[in-house]
């Protein structure tokens, strides 16, 4: 689709007797290029104007979302930008634009329009002007140490205290210096001076994240190394105050939206790949494990390269699978013993080698690994693989590593598509756990009932109030369940934190152990407690222990602590999704009804009875809370 | 020519959402619906990198005419290749 057409689409969609054209988002991404920015930013103007439902598919709507852009310079075309980007990450933003220059005043004010609008995410945007003393002396670079310091201290005192009061995320990022700025320093050892001072702000920047939970930072000064125009436009900046080209502004865009979708959870979480000129080079059916190239010397090291990277993401907790029109012995041989692999069999939570169609064999994964497509990548170098798994499954990711191969392992990781706010012990471990639950569906196999099955494994759970080692793992739970959860998105990563020092709130964590594997903490139990009644405002559980009655184990535990606080109802909040049907069935199973809107409720007389027979449940006593 | 012209009105349209009245190359920018110095703005992001030329914002905005801004890309893009900026 060429950029007019594409856009004429657009301008039709924002007519009021609009007819629906999903295409249309995925044709902008042909047009993402260093030159085809105005363009995108035109897009987004008119996505302003479009309702979301019209873009969207039917069965897969956008999740909403608040951000703030705030920004010492005239930043026009960010925020269009970011709508489009978002939108096209699956999130329906809804956007404010501080006025520029007003940055630092917004987020200080508590009556500001800023501090209003309660957004999610606050984007910080940054200039060098901003910062630097107008009269600074270009023959003493060292003596900006002093006001620049001061300067960012004055910048994270309006931060934090705006986090203080909002439970929104903030991005700040590095800044990058100008041109203009760096030469007109003429001596090399003044210029090193200033770069070193320059460099302890962004340091010093990138320490935030440490002080203040609720504030992260993105290393855009890196990030623009690999930029290939200028960062400023001088026109635009003298007449209008734009400090950042529109190149820039795409950039920053893109980053900033991969990071709302990480706040919202949609972080992907499986990456499947394909083998033959994937993960190597050449055909193994043809070539054999052999000649397939994969070693020190090019196009070997591309490869290798590659399964280096992958292997990273790995132990990171991103599951990794294998989907390749093989021969599976030939395959096994290579992943048993081929020298140059870095990746071997374990590394893999699936291996589909045969000869199916691969979006059944996606879909297959999805169903057996618990997770929705929507948290998939596929990376494969046949256009056809590609282009079927894309039309056929369009909410899986698909990333086409076709030509140099050395280009390959930069390709997988351009997207950011696996980023996420942060990452815990148990990320590690993450394939192993899942790979556990592979062997014990084979074992399961051999049981003539599912129920003797369940009594063979040893189930125990463990209800534990959260403290400062699990709060970070019930966050992230928090975030990233999508299926069972009773209310998507109930509490922000700063909201988490908060609800577990509260005295009027309960968080509790529940792991599972049987004689297979310990899982770690599997699920969360966010509760206000009111005098005689406590309010479950979510329930969230990780898929993968699912149909083990883990979550009744579980919710027995919360029932066992209630009633020994003399409480006589439990009320529980549900808001369907569209995704976690499962979790209000779980619901009405234990016995909760309906008591409002989203309002259920579980009488506690007589006490309801839902521990399985083969769980054994371990209700922690509380540790003194500070 | 007539295709830069076509291509410059549709740019036109799309930054003022002008769709009552037909633009030629004697329409006034200052005559336009939503015409603006936000909206000249974007319209130069637009033009510069269609034609891959940077224009000098001092003369951009003492374009008054659809056809004057026509001659001054078809100056920029054809005899003074040397405006477009190195990166």
């Amino acid at each position: 689709m060429s950029p007019d057409e594409v856009l004429e689409r657009l301008t039709l969609l924002t007519r009021p007797d609009a007819a629906p054209d999903p295409a249309v988002l995925a044709a902008l991404d042909g047009l993402d290029t260093p030159d085809g920015t105005s363009v995108l930013v035109e897009a987004g103007r008119l996505l302003a104007d479009v309702p979301a439902h019209l873009v969207c598919d039917a069965d897969r709507p956008p999740r909403p979302l608040r951000v703030a852009v705030a920004a010492t310079f005239t930043a026009e075309s960010v925020a269009p930008l970011l709508r489009l980007f978002l939108l096209r990450a699956g999130i329906a933003a809804e956007l404010h634009v501080c006025p520029f220059d007003q940055a630092e005043v917004q987020l200080a004010d508590p009556g500001s329009g800023l501090a209003a609008f309660r957004p999610d995410v606050t984007l910080l945007l940054l200039h060098d002007e901003a910062l630097l003393p107008d009269d600074w002396d270009p023959a003493e670079p060292a003596s900006l140490r002093e006001p620049l310091h001061r300067r960012l201290a004055t910048l994270e005192r309006a931060i934090g205290g705006f986090t203080g009061r909002s439970p929104g995320t903030v991005l700040s990022h590095t800044v990058p210096l100008s041109r203009a700025e760096q030469r007109s320093v003429i001596s090399y050892r003044d210029r090193a001076a200033l770069g070193r001072v320059w460099r302890e702000l962004n340091g010093a920047m990138l320490e935030m994240p440490e002080r203040h939970a609720s504030v992260h930072v993105l290393d855009f000064e890196s990030l623009l190394t690999g930029h290939p125009g200028a960062l400023r436009d001088d026109r635009l900046h003298r007449f209008a105050g734009m400090a950042w080209s529109p190149g820039v502004e795409a950039l920053y865009a893109r980053e900033a939206a991969a990071f709302c979708r990480a706040v919202a959870g949609l972080s992907r979480k499986v990456l499947v790949l394909d083998l033959d000129d994937t993960l190597w080079g050449g055909i193994v059916g043809d070539d054999g494990p052999g000649g397939i190239q994969l070693g020190p010397l090019y196009p070997g090291n591309a490869y290798v390269e590659l399964q280096r990277r992958v292997r990273s993401l790995r132990r990171q907790g991103v599951l990794l699978a294998v989907a390749s029109k093989n021969d599976a012995d030939l395959v096994d041989q290579v992943l048993a013993g081929h020298p140059g692999m870095l990746l071997r069999a374990e590394d893999f939570v699936m291996r589909m080698v045969d000869w199916r169609p691969k979006d059944g064999n996606l879909r297959l994964a999805a169903e057996s690994l618990g997770l929705g497509l929507d948290s998939f990548v596929f990376a494969d170098d046949s256009r056809f693989e590609c282009d079927l798994v894309r039309h056929a499954l369009p909410e899986v990711a698909v990333v086409r590593l076709s030509g140099d191969p050395a280009t390959h392992a930069a390709r997988l990781l351009e997207h950011d598509h696996f980023a996420v706010l942060a990452t815990t012990a148990g990320d590690r471990d993450r394939t192993g756990l899942y790979r556990a639950r592979a062997d014990r569906r084979r074992s399961a196999e051999s049981f003539t009932s599912a129920e003797d099955y369940l009594h063979s494994l040893g189930l125990r759970v463990t209800l534990r109030r959260a403290d400062d080692y699990s709060v970070p793992r019930l966050t992230q739970l928090g975030l990233r369940a999508n299926q069972f959860t009773t209310v998507k998105g109930a509490h922000s990563e700063a909201g988490t934190r908060a609800f577990a020092c509260s005295p009027d709130h309960l968080l509790l964590g529940f792991e599972v152990a049987d004689d297979f594997a310990a899982e770690g903490i599997v699920g969360g139990v966010w509760i206000a407690r009111r005098p005689g009644r406590w309010l479950i405002e979510n329930f969230v559980m990780s898929c993968r222990v699912l149909a083990r009655g883990v979550e009744y184990a579980a919710l027995q535990g919360v029932i066992d602590r209630a009633l020994a606080e003399g409480v006589s109802t439990i009320e529980a909040d549900f808001r369907p999704s569209g995704r976690n049907h499962q979790a209000g069935e779980f619901y009405h199973a234990a016995g909760f009804r309906r008591a409002g809107d989203d309002r259920l409720a579980l009488p506690l007389t007589p006490r309801p009875r839902l521990l399985p027979a083969w769980v054994e449940l371990i209700n922690e006593e509380d540790t003194v809370h500070a | 020519m007539h295709d830069t012209l076509a291509g410059l009105t549709r740019l036109i349209v799309l930054v003022t959402r002008e769709q009552d009245r037909p633009i030629t190359a004697d329409s006034r920018f200052e005559a336009l619906g939503n015409w603006s110095s936000m909206t000249a703005l974007r319209l130069l992001t637009l033009i510069e990198q269609r034609w891959g030329i940077a224009l000098d914002l001092r003369e951009y905005f003492a374009i008054e005419t659809v056809g004057g801004l026509l001659d001054a890309i078809a100056r920029a893009s054809g005899a003074e290749p040397s405006l477009i900026p190195e990166h």
